[in-house]
């Protein structure tokens, strides 16, 4: 039994194995390193980080749902000159890939954000989250249309020679159009999936249990959903990279996502209920690989039987 | 932002539940938690309720550093508080702690007044125990709806010099608000107050210290998700924007509060859910 082989490539970048932060479920970083080393991730993906500071939604903010959760944040950020200067120096020293998430109102916003990260040193990569379900106005989740996708990530790709990663919605009839059209107009690759759109209403009170009404749904309630998606770019894009994401909890959820197609795989909602969920799905892929044929978890990519599915 | 590196993700041992009054002391061995722990500090236990996802928290409500153990008392608000009570002793608890910013002790001696509503007078009898170890003088005020509804406050004596009750109907103690017995005392002169609670009870506390003067405490009460600072959900309107209470609080400087923003409390289950 020899020594096994975590690390993956994830387009341009090499990551020392394959699982990563979700945005939104890290803050700055320093809250998660009291409780373990971030070297032990793949990467940090951020928090989205919007031009302009963000107070975010009211409370309530959350409500919990079988097997998961409806949040509506609303995109609370310090904005993008705060966390360059405040947030981002440290992160960038912890010895861990640092993929930024940024979030814009229109194309130009996020060319503008695109522009201000380009030039931060120890970058490794940018996530364009065009996808977000907590905003005013559904018009605007650029996710959502082929058109808007490829307005926001070709202004991104136009100023910006950080590899891009186009964070989509599964909210939208065929995923596998959205995605197209942000490879077409840029990305390096595409994260799968942002929450789902939901609501959850109390009986007693007759109101939602948010007060924005909505929020997006994560958790275990909808690996499938991502699971599905991830299959469905794998088979329709080839071989762009992707990292999968929505309800992986443990190992096990983890290697669902790599057999499915993704190149690496973020746990957002699990840190929420455990904070060493990730340090235990990585130690959990080392022991499984060590009882496999594979030596390296990149030879694993696709390999769900896909013959009766595709 | 205060990032505490005392905290831990460990597995304790439940040794005791026990009634008190209304609610229920839990009793968990968790000796790298307990030591660490001061009061208005809370842990995030992890419950295996049908459907449940997140660890709920509960304020430590005292701490025997000797045998590595600390104490929770714990309202039975929704699922998550049902289970932990329900559990049999030497069942093993994930959890996470000690989490969240403490009261903060008075720099010199002098005069506490502990104002709590319902089961926060327990994080308040830990307080007190300390601020009267310390040379301070504490007074301690305990309010509820109902006689049912005090938390029992067991040892007077070694908690603080003076304890008064208040029920809203006169069931036990004096009847009326414990902000009214507030009012009252801080006639007397000058304290410093720390209060724990529902959060209109801190609302009222927060008006009645600002008009008088005086520094105050509290340790807000606020849904939360992660209870480690990531999640964002238990957000509470201060003058900086909002702050998260399980990471810049959950004590947090009264006068710091945006109150007339806070959300009106909820039925579902408050922080302790």
């Amino acid at each position: 039994m020899g020594e096994v082989d975590l690390s993956v490539r994830l387009g341009p970048l090499r990551l020392r194995n394959p699982v990563v932060t979700a945005s939104g479920c890290f803050a700055s970083g320093r809250e998660m390193a009291r409780f373990f080393d971030l070297s032990t991730l793949g990467a940090v993906v951020t928090k989205s980080v919007t031009v302009e500071p963000c107070a975010g939604l009211p409370p309530p903010r959350m409500a919990e749902t079988d097997s998961g959760m409806l949040n509506a944040i609303g995109l609370q950020n310090p904005g993008i000159d705060t966390w360059v200067e405040r947030d981002l120096p440290w992160l960038v020293d912890q010895d861990v890939p640092v993929i930024a998430s940024i979030a814009g109102k229109t194309a130009d916003e996020y060319g503008l954000l695109a522009k201000r990260l380009r030039d931060v040193p120890g970058l490794a990569a940018l996530e364009v989250n065009i996808s977000c379900p907590n905003v005013e106005d559904r018009g605007i989740v650029f996710a959502c249309r082929t058109g808007a996708t490829a307005a926001a990530i070709s202004a991104v790709a136009q100023v910006c020679d950080l590899p891009i990663f186009a964070k989509l919605t599964p909210d939208v009839a065929d995923i596998t159009e959205i995605a197209h059209a942000a490879v077409d107009a840029g990305a390096t690759g595409v994260s799968l999936i942002n929450t789902l759109l939901g609501m959850a209403i109390d009986v007693t009170t007759r109101r939602p249990k948010l007060a924005a009404g909505t929020g997006g749904l994560s958790g275990p309630a909808i690996r499938p959903v991502a699971i599905r998606a991830v299959h469905q770019v794998r088979h329709a894009l080839g071989d762009v990279p992707i990292i999968g994401l929505g309800g992986a909890c443990t190992c096990t959820d983890v290697l669902e996502f790599i057999m499915a197609g993704a190149d690496a795989v973020a746990i957002g909602t699990a840190t929420f209920a455990d904070p060493m969920a990730i340090p235990a799905a990585v130690e959990g892929l080392t022991r499984w690989l060590r009882g496999q044929e594979e030596r390296a978890i990149a030879q694993v990519r696709g390999t769900a039987d896909t013959e009766r599915t595709a | 932002m205060t990032v505490d590196a005392a905290v831990s993700a460990t597995t304790g041992t439940l040794i005791a539940t026990r009634p008190a009054g209304r609610y229920h002391r839990c009793s968990i061995a968790a000796p790298d938690v307990a030591t660490a722990a001061v009061p208005g500090q809370f842990v995030a236990v992890e419950v295996q309720a049908p459907g449940t996802l997140l660890r709920r928290p509960f304020a430590i409500a005292g701490v025997d550093t000797a045998a590595g153990v600390l104490h929770l008392v714990v309202a039975t608000v929704g699922a998550g508080s049902a289970w932990l009570v329900a559990q049999a002793v030497s069942t093993r608890l994930r959890l996470t702690g000690p989490l969240g910013r403490g009261f903060t002790m008075p720099a010199d001696p002098g005069r506490c007044l502990l104002v709590g509503g319902g089961y926060g007078v327990a994080a308040l009898e830990w307080l007190g125990a300390r601020l009267l170890a310390a040379g301070h003088r504490v007074e301690l005020l305990s309010g509820a709806a109902t006689a049912q509804a005090l938390y029992p406050v067991t040892r007077h004596d070694t908690v603080a010099g003076t304890v008064v009750e208040t029920t809203e109907d006169g069931s036990s103690g004096q009847r009326g608000l414990v902000t009214d017995a507030l009012g009252d005392r801080l006639r007397d002169g000058d304290a410093m107050v720390y209060a724990c609670g529902p959060m209109p009870m801190l609302a009222a506390v927060a008006g009645i210290t600002r008009r008088a003067g005086m520094t105050c405490e509290v340790a807000v009460e606020e849904h939360m998700g992660c209870s480690v600072g990531v999640c964002m959900t238990c957000v509470v309107p201060t003058v900086h924007g909002y702050a998260r209470s399980c990471i810049d609080g959950p004590v947090m400087d009264a006068s710091r509060i945006r109150w007339e923003s806070v959300d009106p409390p909820r039925e579902d289950g408050l922080r302790h859910g």
